[in-house]
């Protein structure tokens, strides 16, 4: 590979922001193509980054750095790409459900999603189901992801899935719950496509769901 | 009492003042958001400082106010109206999990959904197991809606213990109807404000947030004289600093202005200090109840409580483990025995696997016995004139023994006896039963042949004329 390029996956692995942005940028100047840089330094690293967390060599603050220095040389990059170029895994909103406040699992994994090259459009806390059918008629996702900490709030889970129906937009997404009391049989129970019991599962299920 | 008599600590007193010092910058400084207009015209009152609508900044002596009106001892009853668990200094109380989605049925050996049912199972072997104090909430039933579990629920423990009990209810009203059912319980209300049979549980959501819903209930706990846990679960690393000094004083900021917040709207409310720190685990993301730093946690925190000298909330029996295994068993150990040696009050959590998703009669089986041992191991023995034996080692002499002496007939019997821990002298490869076996056949034997004392008829008449108000019409 390119030295250059080889300097931006290096510094994507060790998540060090400022230097990808000044490794894009000193790339685009030199005229390597910007699709070139995406998928042989940035995604290639995160794919890299991907695989040293599964063997256990990297942990959870050290990919979510990656992903955040990988995502700061994406907007660099974006204005150069070509519409085609720009492969999204998907297009995600996330929400934690209407009266819950808790986000640290969400934003874990709103995190992650974006590290695998899903656009994520965070809805934020306390979301009530017709915000989550607001965001689907807004953003036209390809899922849907709910979290929930509390066993009290796991059943707005519930109410949003039938307010989407309701709205007749239940086939246009998938829908992806998680959240420490959720488990696979309330996700059957409620009808959600889905269940991930971590973030990184999370990842996972959303891009089987978008093949 | 169920004081050990050996302690240890994890903070100086040094150590300690530093922490608060920062807890009491954060409050006067950062400050939290209060998202309760309550609780925001009650702080406006008491001459806190509020700005961008509600952030919330409060000077040193509205802490000092607080922790002076605050009760050093908050005693809970049991049915009988008798002081059960009275937490105060270094005596501990443990008690069950709250809000497992799932059960571990020893009956099966499967993991399923919890069930109403469950909790009324569940209860009655808190009930049954001696080293257990009190009752916990479990809150949560997949056959019913939120909304009437916790109340349903709350009911099947008023009529399967008479133990005292753990409530954490949806929200401010479903309190005040397990609080009515109570009432019933004990004579009526005033009864139930001079001997709460329960305590309530609330958070704040850390980092540095009072919700409109745990305040409301908080409020009602103190207005109702309801011993209330307003403490919150910082997770180190994710929702509070990774440096546990600051995990330490971002937790203690939350605690003392829920504490002022209860005491400002009704002095003298019994509030449980501490909260329930621990760590993510950085490659799975769980919260980690079994982790040696969140025992420590914990402990530092039980040393701070005493420092305030208010009572102050436990976590103790919890395991990571997804069945009642060797790794159960060991973070059981240690959870245990780190609460009684730093003198954690109100302790919760006993028998939660899986991280506290997994309601285990067996774990809490298991961890009767293991509580059995760490009193035994914590209480100090006398050492007097009589006690140092120097008579009956003289009696004795060289070469005697001991086995028929009065002291040792009347010492013998204080030593712990293991009902489930096998100390046979040896057995043959046939004889070998593993303790995994014997937790789960007295498990069954309880399950089948306990029965808790049951409420007077007209009491359970009387709750169930009540329940009528919120059951849905059939």
């Amino acid at each position: 590979m390119n030295n250059m390029l080889q300097g931006v996956f290096e510094d994507v692995l060790v998540g060090n922001k400022d230097e990808v942005e000044n490794g894009v940028i000193l790339a685009l100047e030199t005229c390597i193509p910007a699709d070139e840089i995406l998928n042989k330094s940035l995604i290639a690293a995160m794919t890299e980054v991907g695989k040293r967390f599964e063997n256990g060599d990297l942990y959870i603050p050290e990919m979510l750095i990656s992903a955040r220095a990988m995502q700061a040389g994406l907007a660099i990059l974006k204005p150069h790409l070509l519409a085609g170029e720009v492969t999204v895994t998907g297009k995600v909103i996330i929400g934690t459900v209407k009266s819950d406040l808790h986000d640290i699992g969400k934003i874990l994994v709103a995190m992650m999603l974006e590290g695998v090259g899903f656009q994520v459009i965070d809805l934020g806390t306390n979301v009530a189901p017709e915000k989550f059918v607001e965001g689907i008629q807004t953003y036209n996702p390809d899922i849907v992801a709910m979290s929930a900490l509390l066993t009290t709030t796991m059943q707005n889970m519930k109410a949003t899935i039938d307010a989407i129906e309701k709205a007749n937009l239940r086939d246009r997404v998938k829908i992806i719950i998680g959240g420490a009391p959720v488990t696979d049989d309330f996700a059957m129970q409620i009808s959600a496509d889905g269940f991930a019991p971590d973030a990184s599962r999370a990842t996972s299920l959303a891009k089987s769901l978008v093949v | 009492m169920e004081s050990s008599d050996i302690h240890f600590s994890v903070l100086s007193d040094e150590q300690i003042t530093q922490i608060h010092n920062a807890a009491l910058e954060i409050l006067e400084r950062i400050g939290v958001e209060v998202q309760s207009k309550v609780a925001l015209e009650i702080l406006h009152g008491a001459g806190a400082s509020i700005s961008q609508g509600n952030r919330v900044r409060m000077i040193p002596d509205l802490i000092e106010n607080a922790l002076k009106s605050a009760p050093s001892q908050v005693t809970i009853y049991n049915r009988h109206g008798e002081r059960a668990v009275v937490l105060q200094g270094h005596a501990s109380y443990f008690g069950g999990w709250v809000d497992c989605p799932d059960y571990l049925d020893p009956q099966t050996g499967k993991r399923r959904p919890f069930r109403y049912d469950d909790a009324r199972l569940s209860t009655k072997i808190c009930d049954a197991l001696p080293n257990i104090s009190w009752v916990n909430d479990a809150g949560w039933a997949c056959d019913y809606p939120a909304e009437l579990a916790d109340r349903l629920i709350f009911k099947q423990m008023l009529l399967n213990t008479s133990k005292p009990l753990g409530c954490d209810s949806y929200n401010a009203d479903n309190l005040r109807d397990c609080l009515d059912m109570a009432a019933i319980v004990v004579g009526d209300h005033q009864s139930h404000r001079e001997r709460p049979i329960f305590f309530h549980y609330s958070e704040p959501v850390t980092p540095l947030i009072h919700t409109e819903e745990g305040v409301s209930k908080l409020l009602l706990c103190a207005e109702e004289s309801i011993p209330c846990v307003y403490t919150p679960m910082p997770i180190a690393g994710a929702t509070a600093p990774a440096s546990f000094a600051g995990t330490l004083a971002l937790c203690v900021a939350e605690c003392l202005s829920g504490l002022v917040i209860a005491q400002q709207h009704r002095p003298g409310a019994p509030i449980i200090f501490g909260g329930v720190p621990g760590i993510m685990d950085m490659r799975t993301t769980i919260f980690a109840y079994g982790a040696p730093e969140s025992q420590l946690l914990s402990a530092a925190l039980s040393d701070i409580a005493h420092y305030y000298n208010l009572p102050t909330f436990g976590t103790a029996g919890i395991s990571e483990a997804k069945t009642v295994d060797e790794q159960a068993a060991a973070e059981c150990t240690m959870s245990c025995m780190y609460s009684v040696l730093s003198g954690a009050n109100l302790i919760h959590d006993v028998g939660s696997l899986d991280h506290g998703t997994l309601a285990s009669i067996e774990m809490l089986v298991l961890a009767d016995e293991i509580i059995s041992y760490v009193r035994h191991a914590t209480r100090l023995f006398p050492i007097d004139s009589e006690s140092l034996s120097i008579e009956v080692i003289e009696k004795v002499g060289p070469a005697g023994n001991y086995l028929m002496e009065k002291s040792t007939l009347m010492e013998f019997r204080k030593w712990w006896k293991p009902s489930l821990f096998d100390r046979s002298a040896r057995s043959s490869d046939a004889d070998i039963s593993r303790l995994g076996d014997r937790v789960r056949a007295k498990s069954l034997l309880l399950i089948e042949t306990y029965q808790p004392e049951p409420l007077p008829e007209d009491a359970v008449k009387a709750i169930s004329d009540l329940e009528k108000k919120w059951l849905p019409k059939s």
